[in-house]
């Protein structure tokens, strides 16, 4: 097994694919925190994993919150004794926000949630791991990070992009940063994966052959498909691998 | 822990990774190319080994029959696409199929001979990395292509997205100019063999202990000089390399498609 005595703690693990990296892991050997706004969702996947004989424990999450991400990685360290691995998978788009939210109310709480969350969460962890000079991070980018969306679907201030840019640079200044300190973090780059985040989008069925289109190898992923990226960039397999952003994304940024 | 796993933690198992599928591997007898050999027979495929050294390909190939794996060696000199040619024909009659492909036949000018003009060591250096890469898969994908599934890992380099550091190179360095190539070839290829169930993605590794860099690993001052261009510290060993390009290879990878994944310890993040 690729993560045999591994502690991993997984954002977002309710759905999507932090479920799929936390299914994945499990099975793989890895001791899972699945962590999720949504604790009942977050209970349903460990309970899952710990009927197919792996170890998980359910942890509830605002990652925009400092303390709770310093409590999270206190209260995984004291059910398994150490965190090897974080995946940042918690994420949201403008699409979820209330429909009342002007756009600086849905800018600042995407951004916040992507980014900022995102930094907290590593911040919180990497205090654990620099002690013992070990860890890997996996930060859930988007090729939305790496190019703006197709012309049609967004105005030019959907925040979603501009969180994801950030993600994907925190990435690179992270891992350069800790190099030495050996903590490895690393960034997916998802193309369009069918998840609850993508779902409205998904669910019209002109938008989706669009979506499909755009995407060389005419369709879209699944979150499976992209916990295998996370698999090998959370496991020691990528012991040189650092401040790098892998695109999972059917050839989406290659034309 | 940022070392590599050593090739000998790979335990064979019944159910490895690349169970049943075959692998031609250009470069195939030393440094990237042979780590992967071994490491992806160890996952259960039959190994093509295609290498301009015959010998040093027939003795990986007894190596991996010794470990209870299949394995063939044939000549290859990748810049001739009648032996590009056999190499695919050879591969396919003797295992039934070619699922994956890993061009990791290359050099660097550093290798090549010292008798040669300025623009004989260009030339040279182009049609190993790139053309070579090219002629390989243009054959590959003809067998790929009827069986409607294939994966093609080319072992680009930082080389291909960055020029060297000022004190290495005088502008006119081929390698980075072939492998710049490379990466945007494997993004053409990908994009246009992505309906036919053909994947086509690259590694970029950082320094790696290869013969290749043997020179550069030789000179203390140097050595230490380009290490410290690594944020984590030291090169890559082949096994690392190899790692990725079993992840790509794999149907782990099946919506990773015009993909150069960087492997570098952090060199081009800076």
């Amino acid at each position: 097994m690729r993560l045999q005595n591994k502690t991993a703690l997984i954002t977002g693990a309710a759905s999507g694919i932090g479920e799929a990296c936390a299914e994945l892991f499990a099975k793989e050997g890895a001791q899972v925190v699945a962590a999720d706004l949504d604790l009942p969702a977050a209970e349903t996947v460990a309970e899952r994993i710990r009927g197919n004989g792996g170890d998980a424990l359910a942890a509830s999450i605002d990652i925009t919150k400092r303390q709770e991400c310093i409590a999270l990685v206190e209260q995984s360290i004291a059910r398994y004794g150490k965190l090897d691995i974080l995946v940042n998978s918690a994420g949201v788009t403008p699409r979820k926000a209330p429909p009342e939210w002007d756009l600086e109310q849905r800018w600042d709480w995407v951004v916040e949630v992507n980014l900022k969350g995102s930094m907290l969460m590593s911040h919180a962890a990497v205090q654990a791991m620099k002690p013992v000079r070990h860890g890997s991070i996996v930060n859930l980018a988007s090729i939305i990070g790496l190019v703006g969306y197709a012309e049609g679907i967004s105005d030019g201030f959907n925040p979603y992009p501009h969180s994801k840019g950030g993600v994907v640079q925190m990435t690179r200044d992270m891992g350069v940063a800790l190099a030495k300190s050996g903590i490895r973090v690393n960034a997916l780059c998802p193309g369009f994966t069918y998840t609850n985040l993508t779902k409205s989008l998904t669910d019209d069925a002109d938008m989706r052959m669009k979506l499909e289109s755009l995407h060389p190898m005419g369709r879209l992923g699944e979150p499976i498909e992209i916990a295998f990226a996370a698999l090998y960039l959370a496991s020691d397999e990528s012991s040189f691998v650092t401040a790098s952003c892998l695109a999972v994304d059917g050839g989406y940024t290659a034309q | 822990m940022t070392a590599a796993i050593p090739l000998s933690e790979e335990k064979k198992t019944i159910n490895g990774r690349l169970q049943g599928k075959v692998a031609l591997i250009t470069g195939g007898a030393l440094g990237i190319g042979a780590a992967c050999g071994e490491l992806f027979a160890a996952q259960g495929a039959s190994i093509a080994i295609a290498d301009i050294n015959l010998d040093a390909a027939k003795a990986l190939a007894s190596k991996i029959e010794a470990a209870g794996s299949q394995a063939i060696a044939m000549p290859l000199d990748v810049t001739r696409d009648i032996q590009c040619g056999n190499a695919a024909d050879e591969t396919r009659r003797k295992f039934g199929s070619i699922d994956i492909l890993v061009n990791s036949a290359g050099v660097s000018a550093r290798n090549i001979g010292n008798d040669m003009t300025f623009e004989q060591r260009w030339d040279r250096v182009i049609d190993v990395n790139l053309k070579g890469s090219v002629l390989m898969a243009r054959h590959a994908v003809r067998h790929m292509q009827q069986q409607k599934n294939g994966s093609i890992v080319n072992i680009a380099s930082i080389r291909g997205l960055i020029g060297y550091p000022d004190f290495m190179t005088d502008g006119f360095h081929p390698y980075p100019h072939s492998k710049g190539g490379v990466v945007n070839m494997t993004r053409d290829m990908a994009v246009g063999l992505a309906r036919s169930g053909i994947r086509v993605n690259a590694v970029c590794p950082g320094f790696t202990h290869t013969d290749m860099t043997n020179a550069v690993s030789n000179d203390p001052e140097l050595y230490k000089r380009i290490v410290g261009l690594h944020p984590i510290g030291r090169f890559a060993q082949p096994i690392e390399i190899a790692r990725a390009a079993l992840f790509l290879a794999s149907d782990e990878a099946s919506f990773v498609t015009g993909a150069c994944l960087v492997i570098d310890g952090g060199f081009t993040a800076q």
